[in-house]
């Protein structure tokens, strides 16, 4: 905790002697932008667009991880599957997430459901991967137990098979919300008028590098919370019989 | 009642089991015995019905219980947590009773890993008596246990038969193992 602070203060520092020797309109000081961010906060409209950018990040999240897995889970049950769809994940794996926004927008029109499918698209590949890997090194002889002891598909999943698969739906999850806010990010800024995203590409229009780095920061602060106060304590808990 | 008939069953070129019979009949306690690598535990699985890749046929009731070489417990769930998924419709004390039985009282809650290998092949036993098995199926139940253990196993599995009368078969390479629980012994060259 003390090293964390310590590093937050150099970063602080650092960032102040850059703004010192910089001209103010290219690199506004820590003060200026926190300011910024506060006045945003209370007088103008940065919780709206706070707001509508994490419910994107939260609908495309939950469609990224329940399609990835159920998708990664197959292929790595399924060896015929694997083998016929291997080359579709490389090549999703290594399409750019602009690509995708893009053909999204043209296809789907400027909506909201092509902005939460570019989004998730980009993702879903990654979430296989991990979740495959996963899926390999299932256990059999707990699956024995589960087909003797008749405890149904219901419960396999959920005591047998998820236990084990925990560890890697964390890497998929954690990854997943490091990766798909900032996609959210150039998602907004392409095809919609509302959003972080939508709220960064006006304060470039306008060169506003304090409003640039308030609403990042605001952000990145909200995305680190739930990090810590909701993905943190969900990995403890599924870890807890390992210790 | 247990009833297999294998004609053939292969790993790759290699024949496991060949023209082999078993009839073991509900209350019967037969021990099948063989050498390391004979087919002993293929059959086991083939009687659990865990292995379909053979031809002939198996049957068996639907109440299985089954002790693996290892104790397979889950290990994110405690001891009790085990037996209560394989067998839900038991009370919290009639998990501590059937753990108790096995000199487990008072372990319910400790997780496998916190366990002695001896422990946690006895909460393994205490599992598949759990479920009421009519039929139950040990692989090496006494192999690599303390001398505390195997006999609290053999007590509990012996004290289940006579109340129970399940068709009992269990797997040993060695023939000392039995000590009067197997009525049959069925010999895989």
């Amino acid at each position: 905790m003390v090293w964390q602070a310590l590093s937050l203060a150099l970063l602080l520092a650092a960032w102040q002697v850059a703004a010192l020797a910089a001209p103010a309109a290219t690199l506004p000081p820590p003060g200026l932008v926190l300011a910024a961010l506060a006045k945003a906060a209370v007088q103008g409209d940065l919780l709206h667009h706070l707001t509508i950018t994490l419910a994107r990040v939260a609908v495309s999240f939950a469609l990224a991880l329940s399609v990835g897995s159920a998708l990664g889970i197959a292929l790595g049950r399924v060896a015929v599957l694997d083998r016929l769809f291997d080359g579709w994940v490389v090549f999703f794996l290594n399409l750019p997430a602009l690509v995708t926004a893009i053909l999204c927008f043209v296809w789907f029109g400027l909506s909201e459901g092509a902005a939460l499918a570019a989004v998730a698209l980009n993702k879903i590949p990654s979430v296989v991967v991990t979740l495959r890997e996963g899926a390999r090194t299932l256990d059999p002889g707990y699956a024995d137990v589960a087909r003797i002891y008749r405890l149904g598909r219901w419960k396999t999943l959920r005591h047998v098979v998820l236990p084990q698969l925990a560890p890697y739906l964390m890497v998929a999850a954690r990854s997943g919300l490091a990766l798909i806010w900032k996609i959210v990010l150039v998602v907004e800024l392409l095809g919609r008028s509302d959003g972080i995203g939508f709220k960064l590409h006006l304060f470039f229009q306008g060169f506003d590098v304090t409003g640039i780095l308030a609403y990042s920061l605001a952000f990145i602060l909200v995305i680190q919370a739930i990090e810590l106060g909701f993905l943190a304590p969900i990995e403890r808990k599924a870890a807890h019989w390992r210790d | 009642m247990i009833r297999a008939e294998v004609t053939e069953k292969r790993f790759g070129d290699r024949v496991i089991l060949a023209n082999l019979r078993l009839d073991v009949a509900q209350g019967e306690t037969v021990a099948v015995v063989g050498p390391s690598g004979c087919g002993k535990s293929t059959l086991l699985r083939i009687l659990a019905g865990l292995d379909h890749a053979f031809t002939g046929r198996a049957e068996r009731p639907r109440q299985l219980g089954m002790v693996f070489q290892e104790p397979r417990l889950l290990p994110w769930m405690s001891a009790g947590a085990n037996i209560a998924l394989a067998a839900p419709d038991l009370s919290a004390a009639e998990i501590e009773a059937a753990l108790a039985a096995l000199g487990l009282a008072g372990e319910g809650d400790k997780l496998p890993g916190r366990l002695s290998l001896g422990m946690a092949r006895r909460v393994a036993v205490a599992r598949a008596l759990a479920v009421r098995p009519a039929a139950l199926l040990l692989d090496e139940p006494f192999v690599s246990l303390d001398e505390e253990s195997a006999r609290l196993t053999r007590a509990a599995v012996k004290a289940y038969c006579a109340e129970h009368r399940p068709a009992l078969v269990m797997v040993s390479h060695n023939p000392a193992d039995l000590d009067g629980l197997a009525q049959r012994v069925v010999t895989i060259p």
